[in-house]
């Protein structure tokens, strides 16, 4: 048993080294305890610990108080199931970190207090993607609510970062969400194919190369046209068929410039292709409709 | 005696181990082409209004009211699942796919479509002076004897209509019919 016990004090050791400072630095006892209680994961008890020190004449000005505070309610976060209680944990959470880094003149904590901000700003992101995964039109405003704060909070922590690419990524797939969410219910949900077109418009504005956003709003645009003429009733008259065509028609003329983008980013993808023959189709182009089926016989030889 | 406890920089193995996962938002589900033959279903809708705008002699007005298609399968299909089953006064609509060897001339309505139009004049030649409102997509149809003709303006079909040439076919055009047209010969 000998060897345990050795094994034993070699671990108390390490854990003094760890939780040892470099200068001297006298914490609230209640810091201490609310730490203690934290190590136990009694969150609850840690959290009305270290709330009270915070506000205390000692432990208020306290960056090492604060830091702690933060990673209470992180993990508070981490476990909640209520979303708004989530959403209260974790904008404690980030608020402690927040002021820790305030106080922090020695910048003893900055690494970690930036390590957990920058994780809490992914919360927000995934979060914001769960969100839009649910489909729901009641819903569905959040995910942009939690993406403009996870942009907030990156902000903050890393004032350079480019977000760019990430702005790209969140758009278009809200842009899928959205178009779903319309299909559930083409009568009733109209106004999220706008949204879906408005967030291409997004990712066009920082990346008109983009060619899933160019296809893609093309797509939406002719398939909303060609069911809209589909739809028209068997005994409609001729002012309405008319109408419904002429509407039809302005779809099918928006979604035109939008695939020709598409095609001339990637000129040997078929599906552009198939789709600029069915837009021309559709616009009674038989001509320049002809035009792509040829080049679509092109890319079957050539494939061949 | 208030104790005092050093505590060092918060190191948890926890953040060393936090990896910022994102959680992929990529769009892998993009909008599917839902390409439909839409030029059928606006020619199939207003072929059933010339069906019903147009008067036919009494003889004609017995047993089925015969569309006859000499045009692709989408055409075809796009009439029989609208308006199979759906009646011209009280005869009963039924749709025929033609070919151009077939007699024409049993069908009240023979739509020619555009990949037809080099059998137009002899399909004008059969159905003079029958009971058969001819319907085509053809330039410089009318002249030719049809009496509708879908024409193409600012990429929406339209069409335009010789009341002469429905009337050597014993047809009647109505005003309603007149009026909505792009053109009338008269």
């Amino acid at each position: 048993m000998k060897w345990l016990q050795n094994i034993l004090k070699s671990a108390v050791a390490i854990a003094v080294v760890l939780f040892s400072v470099a200068e001297a630095k006298a914490q609230p006892a209640a810091t201490i305890e609310a730490y203690q209680a934290y190590q136990q994961k009694d969150y609850s008890r840690a959290a009305s610990l270290i709330d009270a020190v915070v506000i205390s004449e000692e432990g208020k000005e306290d960056a090492m108080s604060w830091h702690i505070r933060g990673f209470v309610y992180k993990d508070l976060f981490n476990e909640e199931k209520n979303d708004a209680e989530r959403d209260a944990h974790r904008e404690k959470a980030i608020a402690s970190y927040k002021r820790s880094m305030e106080l922090d003149a020695a910048q003893a904590y900055k690494e970690n207090n930036l390590k957990s901000l920058r994780y809490l700003a992914s919360s927000y992101y995934n979060d914001a993607v769960l969100v839009m995964r649910e489909l729901n039109p009641r819903t569905i405003d959040r995910s942009e609510e939690l993406y403009a704060a996870y942009k907030d909070l990156q902000r903050a922590v890393d004032p350079s970062f480019n977000f760019a690419e990430r702005d790209v990524t969140y758009y278009k797939a809200l842009a899928t969400s959205n178009r779903k969410i319309y299909e559930q219910d083409r009568s009733n949900l109209k106004d999220f194919l706008f949204r879906a077109l408005d967030n291409y418009k997004v990712v066009l504005e920082i990346d008109p190369e983009n060619y899933g956003a160019n296809y893609n709003t093309a797509i939406n645009l002719y398939n909303e046209g060609a069911f809209g003429i589909e739809q028209i009733d068997a005994d409609a008259q001729i002012p309405t068929i008319v109408k419904v065509q002429a509407e039809s028609v302005e779809l099918f003329r928006e979604a035109l410039p939008y695939m020709l983008k598409a095609h001339e980013l990637n000129p040997e993808r078929r599906e552009t292709l198939i789709a600029l023959r069915g837009i021309y189709l559709s616009l009674n182009n038989n001509e320049e409709a002809n035009k792509y089926r040829e080049l679509l016989k092109d890319t079957q030889q050539t494939n061949k | 005696m208030q104790r005092y406890m050093q505590i060092r920089p918060f190191v948890l193995l926890t953040l060393l181990s936090a990896v910022f996962a994102f959680a992929p938002a990529t769009d892998p589900e993009g909008p599917r082409f839902d390409e439909k033959d839409t030029a059928a279903m606006i020619k199939a809708s207003y072929i059933y209004n010339f069906a019903k705008l147009v008067d036919w002699p009494d003889e004609n007005k017995r047993g089925n009211f015969i569309i006859g298609v000499m045009g692709g399968s989408s055409m075809y299909q796009q009439l029989v699942t609208k308006y199979n089953g759906k009646t011209i006064g009280s005869q009963p609509i039924e749709i025929r796919k033609i070919s151009n060897t077939q007699n024409f001339t049993t069908c009240h309505v023979l739509f020619v479509d555009n990949e037809f139009s080099t059998a137009i004049d002899e399909v004008v030649k059969h159905t003079n002076g029958t009971s058969t409102l001819l319907v085509s997509h053809q330039n410089g149809a009318l002249s030719k004897g049809v009496a509708i003709n879908f024409v193409v303006v600012d990429d929406n079909l339209k069409f335009e209509l010789s009341v002469p040439n429905a009337e050597r076919n014993n047809l009647f055009v109505g005003s309603t019919l007149k009026s909505l047209a792009l053109h009338v010969e008269n």
